[in-house]
């Protein structure tokens, strides 16, 4: 199955990510869309579809919150769609705006979300419940558990080790001082996030992202609209999404057909993108990674199963430097995940971010002569994974 | 959390109390019905031979019907296993142990908790290790619950 028609983006929009935002649900969706479409050079009415990129609106504490922002973004009159994958949402979403550029049956597709997690003290009983309350939702199943689990499968699988999770949050921290849009940033040391106490073992606290209020969007535009409109663009030359069972325990041992402890999902939807974007090595194609990882551990695996080094070397590689910016790659030069995660948009972030590399509007966090991009987000019980692949030439 | 910023607008209080009635369908039906009974029951696929834990009524893989009930364990493996060290309401005051453990019998994982005096939390997860030997331990009274169960490590 081949696309019809060829997409890119064409306007991002991002607001700062903080605990708390003053503006309410809708207002921070409108920003972060006129923002969009104000780089694009252009106006609501210029919009064909919307896709509203959302994961639990429980936070919010208004079920289905997007269609309260319907009016805010300029959706009123037209077809409007909202996607909800958990964390890979924006991913997710990013996706379902592209199919709807490249079949050929939409010009300009807006794809915008927000989130406001300072409503409720609550949020990990909320994150608790996407599990069924037979097997699992007992047990204090969440994001941070389910992330301790992959790093203890990790360490005896390759011997990752406390010290190089750590390097991961050192460096994260230190790349989204150059972002003035990023939550968490600082000059940490190993020894500070080490002695973090432990919050689910091996995780310390240093280890786990923050949560965040925040918007984003992107402006997807057929290459007809690029071709008339003369402005930077972001091709998206790759684009796929693979999803997996809900229960952790099918990916283990001698039988399971993936490892809990590997990212296979997130392999799998990068080897679909790189075949469509014509990429066979991407250690040596590809430029930048903003990839998913609201915890330390996530980037390791993510390094490795985006095919940037060998099975086992991502810690080592990454504690060394080498995804640092002034390298060959450099993965979050945002920051990432780990120091910003507005949930239901972190995947469309991820997408903004390395829109902007291929553009050369990243600012201070602009990775010099970033021609190919790409972006993650990972979801549900770990179990969504979508990889975009951008460039700054159409294939 | 602390606020960043003094929020100026008018803030509107509100909790929520939802109550549900959960209905489990036969085959979770008839597991929980068996822990109540001091058994733990898998459900094997006619086609692939897995035997699938948590049950399911159809194979994900060969996506036909399962039709046998296969009693597994009492012992298994560590799959994989952490101590929780922070406060989730309407769960357990930290620190404490999950994990998802193969019993003897069973294709995939089941989780629950561990049961294991936690001092220092390092030295105590030297021995939760994946591969680790554990047992299956029921409570006495029990309830047709996931945790009418708990797992115990084998010493």
């Amino acid at each position: 199955m081949t696309r019809k028609v060829r997409g890119a983006i064409i306007g991002v929009g991002e607001t700062p990510y903080r605990t708390h935002l003053e503006k309410n649900y809708v207002e921070l969706a409108q920003e972060a869309a006129l923002a969009a479409l104000d780089m694009a050079g252009l106006r609501p009415d210029d919009v064909d579809a919307v896709v509203f990129s959302m994961a639990p609106t429980g936070f919010v504490g208004i079920t289905d919150a997007e269609r309260w922002a319907v009016d805010a973004i300029g959706a009123v009159g037209k077809p409007f769609i909202r996607v909800h994958t958990g964390g890979a949402t924006g991913g997710s979403a990013t996706q379902v705006g592209w199919v709807h550029v490249a079949s050929g049956m939409y010009d300009v597709v807006l794809v915008v979300g927000a989130d406001k997690v300072s409503e409720t003290p609550d949020t990990q009983f909320i994150l608790n419940l996407i599990w069924d309350p037979f097997y699992e939702r007992g047990f204090g199943l969440n994001t941070i558990t389910m992330a301790a689990l992959q790093a203890v499968r990790r360490m005896e699988l390759y011997g990752t080790t406390e010290r190089e999770m750590a390097e991961v949050v050192v460096r994260s921290w230190r790349k989204a001082m150059r972002n003035p849009r990023a939550h968490l940033k600082g000059n940490l040391t190993v020894d500070e996030v080490l002695s973090s106490p432990y919050v689910s073992w091996p995780l310390r606290r240093y280890d786990c992202c923050p949560r965040s209020s925040g918007a984003a969007a992107i402006v997807i535009a057929s290459e007809r609209v690029v071709s008339e409109l003369k402005v930077p663009a972001a091709w998206i030359n790759g684009c796929g999404a693979v999803s997996n069972g809900v229960f952790l325990g099918d990916r283990m041992g001698p039988r399971c057909l993936t490892e809990y402890g590997e990212w296979d999902e997130l392999r799998l939807a990068a080897q679909h993108a790189y075949a469509q974007a014509g990429i066979k090595d991407p250690r040596f194609e590809v430029d930048v990674a903003e990839i998913y990882a609201p915890f330390s551990i996530h980037e390791i695996m993510g390094v490795e199963a985006l095919g940037f080094c060998d099975a086992g070397e991502g810690g080592r590689l990454i504690a060394e430097g080498y995804f640092d910016f002034g390298g060959e790659l450099v993965t979050n030069p945002s920051g990432g995940t780990l120091c910003s995660n507005p949930i239901g948009v972190t995947g469309l972030v991820r997408v903004c971010d390395a829109a902007l590399q291929v553009m050369g509007r990243a600012g201070d966090y602009q990775v010099p002569g970033a021609r190919v991009a790409v972006a993650t987000a990972a979801g549900g019980s770990s179990q969504f994974q979508t990889c975009v692949v951008l460039g700054s030439e159409p294939v | 959390m602390s606020r960043e910023a003094q929020d100026e607008s008018l803030v509107i209080e509100e909790t929520w109390n939802l109550r549900y009635r959960y209905s489990s369908g036969p085959v979770t039906g008839y597991f929980l019905r068996s822990l109540a009974e001091g058994r733990i029951m898998g459900r094997r696929c006619p086609g692939c031979r897995v035997v699938w834990l948590p049950p399911r009524a159809y194979c994900e893989r060969c996506f036909i019907p399962t039709v046998e009930w296969v009693p597994v364990g009492p012992e298994g493996v560590i799959e994989a296993c952490t101590i929780v060290n922070f406060k989730i309401p309407n769960l357990p005051d930290p620190p404490y142990a999950i994990a998802i453990c193969r019993l003897d019998g069973a294709d995939t994982g089941l989780l629950n908790f561990l049961d294991v005096r936690i001092d220092d939390i390092e030295t105590v997860m030297t021995r939760l290790r994946p591969g680790a030997r554990v047992r299956v331990k029921f409570r006495q009274n029990r309830s047709a619950r996931i945790t009418d169960f708990c797992f115990e490590l084998v010493e």
